[in-house]
């Protein structure tokens, strides 16, 4: 019975762990990527990079394709406040800056969570980010540290 | 070169092709990419003074632009860019390809360009003319006022990267080389003297200067992350041509600018010191300081301090004294419709006649009745897709 109660309690403390870090992530958006990426989890300031195009390949060696939502959406909106700490508002400026000093272009745009989805299921590089009540099958959710 | 009719086609055969290709480009992989920027305002004064290219006594509304930045990607890390433009103000209608150049990243810590490549030099150098990416309709007036002292694009070649210092910092530099030409600018000579009067007369030609055996370089310190970045820049330029007939020696000249722009939230402030020098000892110095704040989500305030002067050496007479000096204050009401489209009534108060300037400047500073103080108003929009 002992051996049960502390079986069940480390159980308990492992979930509220893993919880614990994402939390925060399924507030308003999970990071997604493809099944066959290793990466499992990432500090906010890397993932920032990886979507402003700073970071340009995972550790393995294969091309990041970062995808964004609709400026205008609240998914997209939560996920730039969390990982850029500045609205969606700030990063299109800062993509204005790069296209017209021909420096580089921003991710390709997605219309919705399922074209999301899509887009990373289809190519083993790519990361995304999709509302708390998307449907994940498919893909692997990335928590952030 | 191209006339402007063949450019238009060009360009629009450019873009048809791209748009039916690609579809809705945004949002598709980034193989080809199609944007573009303009505006219109209309601009006056509140007396004989033109202020820029688009203000004068009577009110301007033919000041207008248009530009296509498209881009393509070859392979993984080779990329083409070009940006078209076409405007039209006191100048008459302009076309001009701002840039085209094909990069090599080999990481985003190198990278080589070669072409007619965007100068960068400076805070707006690059996105000299994008207005959704400032507070003020116009430039500050020594990127492009009536002396059209920055170029935007340099032929040659050049390398630049942004390798990271640690967390949050990134070290952003550019080294390059090859010819510059400045952007045109009118100059007003004495061609000759009336015979009752015995004034001089004034001929206005526009005229452009080219700056050959160039070398450049910028260092900069970013923190995208907080929002700030400062630094600096250099040109060199071995030899300096000038218009036939014109008054200047320069010789060999350096250009040098410092800057620093910090944005938090929705308060911004940047600001620049330019200073050139040549040979020939006439130089010039101009610095900025402008801040903005935005409200209620969609409306900015925003203000703006200029100082420009030019320095000729001792005994040299060649420019009147009244036209050598300039000093502005400016205030700005945006509404930001969205990032890509901003509606802007801007003013500004101008001491000095080095840039607000009558139609016959020289004939006026002669006779000492060139009016030093100029009120403006710019009211327009401007957008970028």
């Amino acid at each position: 019975m002992k051996t049960f109660g502390r079986a069940f309690a480390s159980i308990l403390l492992g979930a509220a762990a893993l919880v614990g870090a994402s939390v925060h992530a399924q507030d308003g958006f999970r990071v997604i990527v493809s099944p066959v990426n290793p990466v499992t989890s990432l500090r906010a300031t890397e993932l920032s990079r990886l979507f402003l195009k700073k970071t340009v390949s995972w550790p393995t060696g294969a091309p990041v394709a970062a995808v964004d939502q609709e400026r205008t959406s609240s998914v997209r909106r939560a996920f730039s406040l969390e990982v850029h700490a500045k609205d969606p508002d700030a990063i299109v400026a800062h993509w204005q800056t790069m296209v017209f000093s021909g420096r580089d272009t921003p991710p390709p745009v997605r219309t919705s969570d399922a074209s999301v989805l899509d887009f990373v299921r289809a190519n083993p590089g790519a990361i995304g980010y999709v509302s708390g009540a998307a449907d994940t099958a498919g893909v692997k959710v990335v928590a952030i540290r | 070169m191209l006339g402007h009719g063949r450019w238009l086609t060009c360009a629009t055969a450019l873009a048809v092709t791209l748009t039916g290709s690609s579809g809705s480009l945004a949002q598709e992989a980034p193989r080809h990419s199609l944007q573009g920027f303009g505006g219109w305002a209309y601009g006056k004064t509140d007396n004989d003074n033109f202020f820029g290219y688009g203000t004068s006594p009577e009110g301007v509304w033919d000041n207008y632009s248009f530009a296509l930045n498209v881009g393509a990607r070859p392979m993984e890390k080779l990329s083409i860019r070009a940006q078209a433009f076409w405007g039209d103000d006191l100048r008459g209608q302009r076309t001009n390809l701002d840039y085209v150049f094909a990069e090599w990243a080999q990481s985003p810590s190198l990278k080589l360009r070669v072409g007619k490549v965007l100068v960068p030099f400076g805070l707006y150098s690059e996105t000299y003319d994008v207005g959704t990416l400032r507070p003020f309709y116009l430039l500050p007036q020594f990127y492009a006022g009536t002396l059209g002292l920055v170029p935007k694009a340099y032929l040659g070649g050049g390398v630049t990267g942004a390798p990271r210092l640690g967390e949050n910092w990134e070290l952003q530099y550019d080294a390059f080389g090859g010819q510059i030409e400045f952007e045109p600018f009118f100059v007003d000579r004495v061609t000759g003297f009336d015979s009752a009067t015995g004034l001089p007369v004034f001929t206005r030609t526009q005229e452009q200067i080219v700056g050959r055996d160039m070398i450049g370089g910028r260092l900069l310190l970013a923190s995208p992350a907080r929002g700030v970045d400062f630094g600096g820049s250099v040109i060199r330029l071995g030899s300096v041509d000038v218009p036939e007939g014109s008054p200047l020696e320069l010789g060999s000249a350096t250009l040098y600018n410092l800057r620093a722009q910090y944005q938090t939230g929705p308060f911004a402030a940047r600001g620049e010191f330019f200073k050139g020098t040549s040979e020939g000892d006439v130089g010039i110095e101009s610095l900025y300081a402008e801040a903005s704040y935005r409200f209620l989500k969609k409306w900015q305030v925003a203000a703006q301090y200029e100082h420009s002067e030019i320095l000729l050496a001792e005994g040299d007479s060649s420019i009147p004294e009244a036209l050598t000096r300039h000093e502005s204050f400016g205030l700005a009401l945006n509404f930001w419709v969205s990032p890509e489209f901003v509606l802007k009534l801007n003013g500004y108060a101008v001491d000095g006649s080095m840039l607000a300037r009558p139609e016959n400047p020289g004939l006026a500073a002669v006779l000492g009745t060139i009016e030093q103080k100029t009120r403006v108003l710019v009211l327009g929009a401007q957008f970028s897709f």
